[in-house]
């Protein structure tokens, strides 16, 4: 995918997000103007990115939505719930298209769906007008009345969203200069002879505010008294004069001027943001009047022309202009053209002007030269490279060569410059660039180009063979005045150059790169001002010193935005590299373990410096490692953003009032855990709302407020994040779930009755129960239950519930800050060393044999004064060797929590607790469920970490 | 009196500024499906309110003003006209 999809997918979807935000913020009535220019903004900048691409059903949709929001925003009080409903379900089509368009690159078609959007949406806009024209408020359309009669084709819209947002770029931009097309050829000749010599050339839009003649203003007279003034005019939208508020100016005006910017901002000063001002070249008039009819040049004639035009003989081609002119009709396209390359030879053969003119004839007249013996146009090959290549570098020599006491001899020659620079790049010597960058400098200086020609016929001289003639930079007759004498001679075609055979490495990879002078000259050109108008402020290139071959950088934004694998690839560099620290005490403990290790003083010393400078690099390993999980953090709000929506559209349906309450959004944690959380959530949410609140009615009668209340929390402990979600509503009733556990079999009755109070909440989360029926409001509570449980354990989470019948539910949710680095207990077990995630472990006990009973088949013991249940890891792993003991014939016992019950795990000895970097398993391992991991530790080995809820 | 608004033919003339707005309007409502004429040859400005009412009723230009640069920006203006 191209990476400007990419970011256009990035930013589709916070804008979709923030205009969702803003929408609801509007619905509950807050800051209204606020919001709403807002969401028309996001809108727009939405719509507009969309179509850089072809998304026609996204671009018409949202450009109709945003047709609406342009009426909403007038009265952005009236805006009711049907018409957020409606704005919420484009926002949604949008974001369906943007998931297919992540999945497939391209949105699927929805023609019928985009249709329907649009119309409802059209519907809606005509409403609206209507009904803000008798000043009422607006009601929704019998939109679901009206079943849909016919398909809009997503076609119209699409024609209709391109028209307009055509005529939106006309009037916010100056990028479209249309109106001067209506500037007379005459005209423009004349300003373009005009600014061979005064370059200064500026287009100002004036846009007149509505109200601006209330203030006494006169747009018009002010735009009239613009200084230097060559040509202007006003427009307008249509209307039609019955209807016109002839005091509402709608007028724009547009002006050519040759005074400076500076003088036009003082003209306008007091309706400076109401005017555009760009620079513009003279040369972007050169286009032909478009006639009706036209009077095409046979071949022949052109033909001469270009021979003409080839050899430079400005005489010969101003007297044969004159004798072609006399005999065309003047009104013809052939004929516009023709004046053109007449303006230029007759003003200034020298200067560009004079390519683009013969450009825009032979573009006109389709004319490819006529040679003998030679070559379809569409079949590049050497020939057609090779002569291609003399032709743009004997015309940068022939500019090189003319006089340089022009104003404009600096542009030419660095736009002859950059012609040999692509062309230096279209043959593959690019290396050749520096060089002649360095020629350039040199000939700006002192306008001597001489090092520049010479280097020239080096190039068109110089064969492969280096030990030819050096008498290349000795003066030869310009290859032009050849082909002048021999225009078709095939002689220029068949002498190989060596230019070509640099090429002939490049050409299964044909260059974008002009091979006309003409093009070549258009192309400098357009390069140089490019970057004239790059240049803040109006910096003439002439002013400028610098030579523009290479472009220039860009300030650097503030913000990266970093695929998450670069992110996910260093941390798990900065995990080995903790891994590779921890080595280091093991070498200087085995130095001291050699022989004479302790002894030994510059052993001893070695030992110490290896500390030391594990120490250090512990100390930026460690720093390293906060500061990428820090890059890693996400708020809790990136996933809570979702919940108004959320709440909202199930409360609405469900015909409940909610008021939705969010606290702690600014709450941080590791991307995953973030991630992970998100779904369970919704699914609790969704349970709050669908059981746990009830109806208006319902709450009036319990003698609680209409108006139910969520509350959603996210706080930090330590280094874990808690979330809390917590509903006034019904609550539970712990015999009732008990009931339904036993009903559904889940547990037997005997355990039922042995359950407390807090255990038949938790039975919500078996998996069994998530499929209760939901008959009454009570039993449906445990639906997906189970899979947010799983999703909580799978990060090492924790959830509680608490509940009180009547009054309300609360469920928090415990998760680590990161799954990233985990500390873990190690132990060790048949001799191999294992792991076990600290936070399950509640402490190490030794416990002497004699301390342990035999209760049926469980093993316990009494700790402090509480029953233990025992169990040996190695029965749990099937190992068949029992349990070793210690010299003191003492068991290592680890008490781990196992739900709310404490438990004793018997392991042959304990190593003490180490922070790894957890990585899953692969391969055949992957299956194993007795473990979540592996990690390598200091020394190397490999350690499993076991996993204890899959295990017990 | 700086303007003449006869049966076919506007005559403007002097400095036309926003107060006669009105009545020129008018004068161009009532006479929205004929053909009409707009004589400026003594016309130094119009108010740029004028100007809209003009260019959207788009009278035919018969005499230009005296002043060959504000002729030009009314005739622009005028064939430019409205819908651009």
């Amino acid at each position: 995918m191209n990476p400007l999809l990419q970011q256009f997918l990035a930013e589709g979807r916070d804008q979709l997000q923030q205009m969702s935000e803003s929408l609801l913020a509007l619905e509950r009535g807050e800051q209204s103007s606020e919001h709403i220019n807002e969401l028309f903004r996001l809108m727009h900048t939405l719509k507009g990115a969309s179509s850089l691409f072809t998304f026609p059903e996204m671009t018409s949709v949202l450009h109709i939505a945003e047709d609406l929001l342009t009426a909403i925003r007038e009265r952005p009080a009236a805006l009711g719930r049907d018409l957020t409903d409606l704005l919420l379900e484009c926002l949604d089509f949008t974001s369906l298209l943007l998931d297919e368009i992540n999945q497939h690159d391209q949105p699927l078609a929805h023609g019928e769906q985009s249709g329907q959007l649009c119309q409802r949406l059209q519907q809606q806009l005509q409403s609206w007008n209507t009904k803000v024209g008798q000043n009422a408020p607006l009601q929704t359309q019998e939109q679901t009345a009206q079943p849909v009669p016919t398909q809009q084709p997503a076609t119209t819209a699409t024609s209709r969203a391109t028209k307009q947002a055509a005529e939106h770029s006309d009037q916010s931009s100056l990028a479209d200069h249309r109106i001067l097309q209506s500037i007379p050829e005459a005209l423009r000749q004349q300003i373009l002879i005009e600014s061979l010599h005064e370059p200064e050339l500026n287009y100002i839009v004036y846009r007149p505010q509505a109200q601006c003649y209330f203030s006494g203003e006169d747009p018009f007279f002010l735009a009239r008294q613009t200084p230097s003034c060559i040509w202007g005019t006003a427009s307008g939208s249509s209307q039609d004069l019955a209807n016109l508020d002839p005091y509402d100016c709608q007028l724009v005006f547009h002006v050519l001027s040759r005074a400076s910017d500076i003088e036009l901002q003082q003209h306008f000063q007091y309706v400076v943001e109401q005017i555009d001002v760009a620079p513009i070249d003279a040369r972007q008039l050169i286009f032909l009047s478009s006639q009706a009819d036209d009077q095409p040049l046979s071949q022949e004639t052109l033909d001469g022309l270009h021979s003409l035009y080839v050899s430079r003989n400005v005489s010969g081609l101003r007297q044969r202009l004159i004798d072609i002119l006399g005999q065309i009709k003047t009104q013809t396209t052939t004929a516009s053209a023709l004046r053109w390359l007449q303006c230029a030879a007759n003003h200034a053969p020298d200067s560009p002007v004079m390519e683009q003119t013969w450009q825009l004839l032979t573009r006109h007249s389709q004319y490819q030269p006529t040679q003998p013996g030679t070559i379809q146009h569409n079949d590049v090959n050497d020939e057609m490279m090779q002569r291609g290549m003399q032709e743009v570098l004997a015309t940068q020599r022939h500019i090189l060569e003319l006089d340089h006491n022009t104003p404009w001899a600096k542009g030419r020659l660095k736009a002859a410059a950059n012609s040999l620079a692509n062309i230096m790049d279209a043959t593959g010597q690019s290396e050749q660039k520096h060089h002649l960058r360095q020629l350039l400098d040199e000939s700006l200086q002192d306008f001597n180009t001489r090092s520049m020609i010479s280097w020239i016929d080096n190039l068109l001289d110089h064969p492969v063979a280096a030990d030819q003639e050096q008498t290349a930079a000795t003066r030869r007759a310009p290859i032009t005045s050849q082909q002048a004498q021999q225009p078709s001679s095939p002689s220029t075609v068949s002498s190989p150059a060596p230019i070509a055979q640099g090429s002939g490495r490049q050409r299964t990879n044909p260059p974008a790169q002009p091979t006309t002078p003409a093009q070549a000259q258009v192309a400098a050109s357009r390069s140089e001002h490019n970057v004239a108008a790059e240049h803040s402020g109006r910096a003439r290139m002439a002013d400028n010193n610098e030579p523009e071959l290479t472009p220039r950088s860009d300030n650097s934004p503030r913000y990266l935005k970093v695929d998450q694998e670069k992110i996910d690839r260093l941390m798990g560099l900065i995990g080995e590299m903790i891994v590779a620290r921890n080595r280091l005490p093991f070498l200087a403990a085995r130095i001291e373990r050699m022989e004479g290790g302790r002894g030994d003083p510059v052993l001893r010393e070695l030992s110490r410096d290896i500390k030391e400078q594990h120490s250090l690099i512990n100390r930026i390993a460690e720093e390293m490692q906060d500061t990428i999980m820090q890059i890693r953090m996400m708020p809790f709000s990136s996933i809570s953003m979702r919940f108004p929506r959320l709440v909202r559209d199930i409360s609405n349906r469900l015909g409940k009032q909610v008021r939705l309450e969010m606290e702690g959004e600014e709450t941080e944690a590791d991307k995953n855990i973030i991630e992970i959380l998100a779904e369970p959530l919704i699914h609790i949410v969704r349970n709050s709302l669908d059981h746990g609140l009830e109806t208006p009615e319902q709450r009036l009668r319990a003698g609680k407020p209409a108006e139910g209340q969520l509350l959603i929390r996210a706080s930090q402990e330590v280094d874990r994040v808690l979330i809390e979600v917590n509903d006034d509503g019904l609550g539970m009733d712990p015999d009732v779930l008990r009931e339904k556990a036993v009903e559904k079999g889940l547990i037997d009755s005997a355990t039922a009755v042995r359950l407390s109070r807090q255990e038949c909440l938790n039975l919500i989360l078996l998996p069994g129960f998530s499929t209760a029926d939901t008959v009454t409001d009570l039993s449906g509570r445990g639906v997906g239950m189970d899979a947010v449980r799983r999703a909580i354990d799978k990060v090492n989470g924790g959830i509680t519930i608490s509940s009180v019948p009547g009054k309300g539910t609360r469920i928090q949710i415990r998760l680590p800050m990161s799954i990233a680095a985990t500390r873990v207990m190690m132990i060790e077990t048949d001799g191999q060393l294992m792991g076990i995630p600290m936070d399950q472990v509640q402490e190490t006990v030794r416990i002497p044999q004699s301390a342990i009973h035999q209760v049926r088949q469980q093993q316990t013991t009494v700790l402090r004064e509480q029953i233990l249940p025992l169990v040996a890891l190695n029965d749990l792993l099937q190992l068949p060797i029992s349990t070793r003991l210690n010299e003191d014939n003492e068991y290592a016992v680890l008490v781990i929590r196992n739900g709310s019950e404490p438990l004793g795990l018997l392991v042959d000895n304990f190593r003490g607790s180490t922070e790894v970097i957890q990585k899953p398993l692969g391969g055949l391992l992957a299956g194993v469920t007795a473990y979540t991991g592996a990690a390598l530790i200091g020394d190397g080995s490999v350690v499993m970490i076991l996993n204890l809820r899959a295990l017990l | 009196m700086p303007h003449k608004l006869l049966k076919r033919r506007a005559v403007l003339s002097g400095n036309v500024g926003i107060e006669e707005t009105d009545e020129i309007l008018q004068w161009f409502r009532d006479r929205e499906q004929e053909k009409t004429e707009l004589d400026l040859s003594d016309c130094d400005h119009l108010h740029a309110a004028i100007l809209q009412v003009l260019m959207i009723a788009r009278p035919r230009l018969s005499a230009m003003p005296a002043n060959a640069s504000f002729g030009e920006w009314v005739g622009n203006s005028l064939s430019s006209g409205y819908g651009d």
